[in-house]
């Protein structure tokens, strides 16, 4: 099994957790959201949780790559699907409070600041989709054909 | 005596079709298709859950749920 | 003392049944004949520890169809005589092959256990078969054995003496997709006119025969009065693609499975087998699906909101317009709170429901949910429910009426009126802004934690109700899991959309009119006797508030809050704006919030106890309506309401009585 696809793996399944476990604690801990803005970290407890769920696929994966499990590669491409999944999500969420703010200067915010765009949970999509590019393309045409 | 179900011929192994055990419409679809009692069916390719088979000079895809009602009489050799 | 177990031997022709049942029985067999056929029957006995066996060996099989004599002398055995255990001889080095009799059995509702016979030569050729992983899939144990050798035997007989004791078993059985399992739900109840017929076959199992053209079962409901009625369903249904369709059901399942309990066996993971192998893993698989759910309501949400706010606004304004344009007053005030409130009410809910169900009806299409229920399945059965009840449990925490009204996917009536009756106590998202109110003014310092307590304390008087059905009024064990693992797909749009509509019409033929009747009576309530102020003290609504509040005088509740209650019953996100007309701050909850704070007749105990009322009570108007759509029966829905009242009352007396210990009274 490639290498690179394991150090893909160990890294996404080492960066996500971390991530996510900050932006829990960011929500939880009074006071540590301000000084984590800075890092572009929002203080949305269950949005960390599922950070640190993709980093967990990806840490699975790299184990079973690295034991050369079969199926292994599963792992780093399904994780690279949730990752990418959870970026649309979120986006799609973002584009409707912003419509909504637009159209009815409804409730959560009038303004519509790009900053709220640069997140863990997109910005780590990034490397999916560089992966996906790179490994994923007979996995996800295979899907499609199915 | 030892009639097996055609999902039991490994691939590339060639059988003689003693029974389809399935009701009259099936029975018709796939004798339409060839495999009635005493044809000989060729296993090409077995998948994921099915088979590809030549009868009569043609072929096609059955699934292995299909392929348990047809019992055949595999040619010497068995199906180890 | 010792136990006496009857155990039928079972298995495809050439598996080493017979080795097994030669080295298990000894010299303590009988040779004979099944009663009227020329096939010969193998008996015998073997003892294990304390527990005398006695030991069947069935004529080997490749399935239990009427074809041929061997598989009916096995299927009666086994239908019959009811033995305490099968097991199920495989060849590990032909795995695949064997697991189509395996799918039969699982059928015929009789504990099973499966012994991977010659699986030294199964390792030799690089077969590694995962006895847990068997278990964890198919809910059957599984031992490794070498009959050849007698390796594993002792093991396998303490399995199978284990698993005749265990009760009620956890079943597996294959599901055939949505269509069929409309005909055999049909079917069952055509055979349910029979009670003669239904003790003595699995009924289930006969619809499945039936469907399939067995030859036998058909002769035998010849002369049952409920021949009539089945074969009226039977000529409704095209059966020679039924029968095709049951197939390659039975393989589709197979072929999912395999990759997952035997990786070695298989050459290559296609991408679907790969999603699996992720997807169905033990640990990875239920935060997968509590993630994709969060997910979708987040969609839900998004997508919804655009049309939450125009609905609004156009109620906002037509209600405007109303107030400035019509007279008399009380005609306005009936178009603007009755009419325009009744159908704001219900149209406030469609661009969630539709979309909420949209979603659902992608994940389903796509393949995922099937996927779904299996991960969920074991937790939910500990419960007492069957895997997809999880869904409307997980639905009802956004909104309880599409949740009930996706019950609608499980078979079993008993699993889903226990799923239907446990869902109001999945606090709804309406419910968040009355917690978030008394929260915040009674426990501004740990207002987070008490709504999620309130939250935690929902879902454990759902799981102990749960339990409570089941061992009273719903008695029974959960019906078997039915299992299917379509292929992934991408869901084509028209599929998924229509899907959507059916289920989302439904609520606006059905509930829509229910609450649009109720509004009405409530506004009437509110506004009668003529001239009094809407909803005040002196309406019909406010006597109402005062008759009731002895009762629930012992709880704290003063007279507004009972109002407020009442209000409550119509949509839970009145509560707030009923208390505001009734402390006389209209919509301002921060002004709201301090008249509260200021009222002596409330302290933080009454407010805990408020708030654990509100998350019990009974739900609001359009999810009893519901109930009844989805129950049918006005006795569940009044059970339910009751049910709903009687918990809430005796949790709230707790907490008033409790509390103080811990929060100190004030």
């Amino acid at each position: 099994m490639s290498t690179r696809k394991l150090v893909f793996s160990l890294g996404m399944g080492i960066v996500y957790p971390i991530l996510g476990i900050v932006q829990i604690l960011g929500g939880i801990v009074p006071g540590l959201a301000v000084s984590l803005n800075v890092l572009f970290i929002p203080a949305d407890i269950i949005q960390g949780f599922v950070l640190c769920l993709i980093g967990a696929v990806f840490l699975y994966g790299a184990a079973e790559i690295h034991q050369n499990r079969p199926g292994a590669e599963a792992f780093l491409y399904v994780g690279m699907l949730l990752s990418l999944i959870f970026c649309v999500i979120t986006l799609i969420d973002l584009g409707a409070q912003g419509a909504n703010a637009v159209l009815f200067g409804g409730d959560g915010g009038s303004s519509w600041p790009l900053t709220q765009v640069i997140i863990p949970i997109i910005y780590m999509a990034v490397p999916s989709v560089i992966g996906s590019y790179a490994w994923g393309r007979k996995f996800f045409s295979d899907l499609t054909e199915a | 005596m030892t009639t097996v179900p055609l999902s039991f011929i490994p691939p590339g192994s060639e059988a003689a079709v003693t029974a389809i055990q399935a009701t009259d419409g099936l029975v018709r679809r796939l004798a339409a298709m060839g495999l009635r009692p005493e044809s000989r069916v060729t296993v090409i390719c077995a998948d994921r859950g099915s088979l590809i088979v030549s009868v009569a000079g043609s072929r096609y895809a059955l699934s292995k749920g299909m392929a348990m009602k047809i019992m055949v009489n595999p040619d010497t050799g068995g199906t180890r | 003392m010792k136990n006496r177990i009857r155990i039928a031997l079972a298995g495809n022709p050439n598996v080493g049944k017979s080795t097994i049942f030669n080295t298990l029985t000894g010299s303590r067999q009988h040779v004979g004949n099944w009663p009227g056929v020329t096939v010969e029957k193998k008996s015998g006995f073997a003892t294990v520890g304390n527990t005398e066996i006695e030991i069947v060996d069935l004529p080997g099989t490749y399935s239990l169809t009427a074809y041929s004599v061997d598989e009916v002398v096995a299927r009666d055995y086994i239908i019959e005589e009811r033995p305490d255990v099968v097991i199920h001889i495989v060849d590990a080095t032909n795995f695949e092959r064997n697991l189509y009799l395996t799918t039969q059995l699982m059928e015929l509702g009789v504990p099973l256990v499966m012994a991977l016979n010659m699986s030294d030569e199964a390792e030799k050729k690089g077969v590694t078969i995962n006895p847990s992983r068997v278990k964890e899939y198919f809910e059957i144990p599984a031992v490794k054995t070498v009959g050849s050798r007698g390796e594993g035997l002792n093991e396998l007989l303490r399995t199978a003496i284990a698993e005749a004791g265990t009760s009620p078993h956890h079943e597996h059985s294959i599901g055939y997709g949505n269509e069929i399992e409309q005909h055999i739900a049909n079917l069952i109840i055509a055979l349910k006119t029979d009670p003669v017929l239904t003790a003595h076959y699995p009924p289930r199992w006969m619809a499945i025969r039936l469907l399939e053209g067995d030859e036998k079962i058909s002769d035998e409901i010849r002369s049952s009065p409920a021949f009539d009625a089945i074969t009226r369903e039977l000529a409704k249904i095209d059966l020679t693609l039924t029968e095709a369709a049951m197939a390659d059901r039975r393989y589709e399942l197979i072929a999912a499975f395999m990759p997952q309990v035997c990786p070695t066996c298989v050459r290559g993971m296609s991408a679907s087998d790969l999603i699996d192998h992720v997807a169905t893993n033990r640990y990875l698989g239920i935060p997968i699906f509590l993630a994709l759910m969060w997910g979708a309501f987040q969609l839900t949400f998004a997508f919804a909101a655009p049309f939450t706010s125009a609905i609004n606004f156009a109620m906002n304004a037509l209600g405007s317009a109303v107030t400035a344009g019509i007279r008399p007053e009380w005609l306005a005030s009936f178009i603007n709170n009755g009419i325009i409130g009744g159908v704001g009410t219900v149209l406030g809910f469609v661009p969630n429901i539709f979309i909420l169900f949209l979603i659902l009806a992608i994940l389903e299409d796509s393949g995922y949910l099937a996927r779904a229920a299996f991960v969920m399945d074991r937790l939910m059965y500990s419960i007492g429910l069957p895997g997809k009840s999880f869904i409307p449990m997980l639905i009802g925490f956004g909104c309880n009426v599409p949740a009930i009204m996706a019950t609608r996917t499980i078979e079993d009536r008993k699993d889903r009126l226990i799923t239907i009756l446990i869902n109001p106590f999945m606090s709804c998202g309406a419910r968040l802004p009355v917690y978030v109110l008394f929260a915040g003014v009674f426990f501004p310092h740990s207002a987070g934690t008490v709504i999620f307590f309130l939250y935690v304390l929902g879902i454990v008087i759902a799981i102990l109700s749960a339990k409570l059905f089941r061992l009273t009024i719903l008695p029974g064990k959960p019906a078997p899991f039915l299992m299917e693992m379509p292929p992934y797909r991408f869901p084509t749009g028209r599929t998924s959309l229509v899907h959507m509509w059916d289920r989302g019409s439904m609520y606006l033929q059905k509930a829509g009119l229910v609450i649009f009747g109720i509004a009405i009576i409530v506004w009437g309530l509110a506004s009668l006797p003529l001239g009094v102020a809407y909803g005040s003290e002196g309406s019909y609504v406010g006597i109402l508030g005062h008759v009731i509040q002895p009762v629930v005088a012992p709880l704290g509740f003063n007279w507004k809050i009972t109002v407020a209650l009442i209000f409550g019953f119509m949509a839970k996100e009145v509560v707030i704006g009923s208390l505001g007309v009734l402390y006389g701050v209209g919509e301002n909850h921060v002004a709201l919030g301090s008249a509260l704070h200021a009222d002596p007749t409330l302290s933080a105990v009454t407010a805990l106890a408020l708030l654990v009322f509100v998350l019990i009570y009974v739900p609001c108007m359009s999810s009893v309506a519901v109930i009844k759509k989805e129950t049918g029966s006005w006795k569940w829905t009044v059970f339910s309401v009751l049910y709903g009242l009687v918990i809430a009352y005796l949790a709230a007396l707790a907490v008033v009585h409790i509390a103080p210990f811990f929060i100190g009274g004030a």
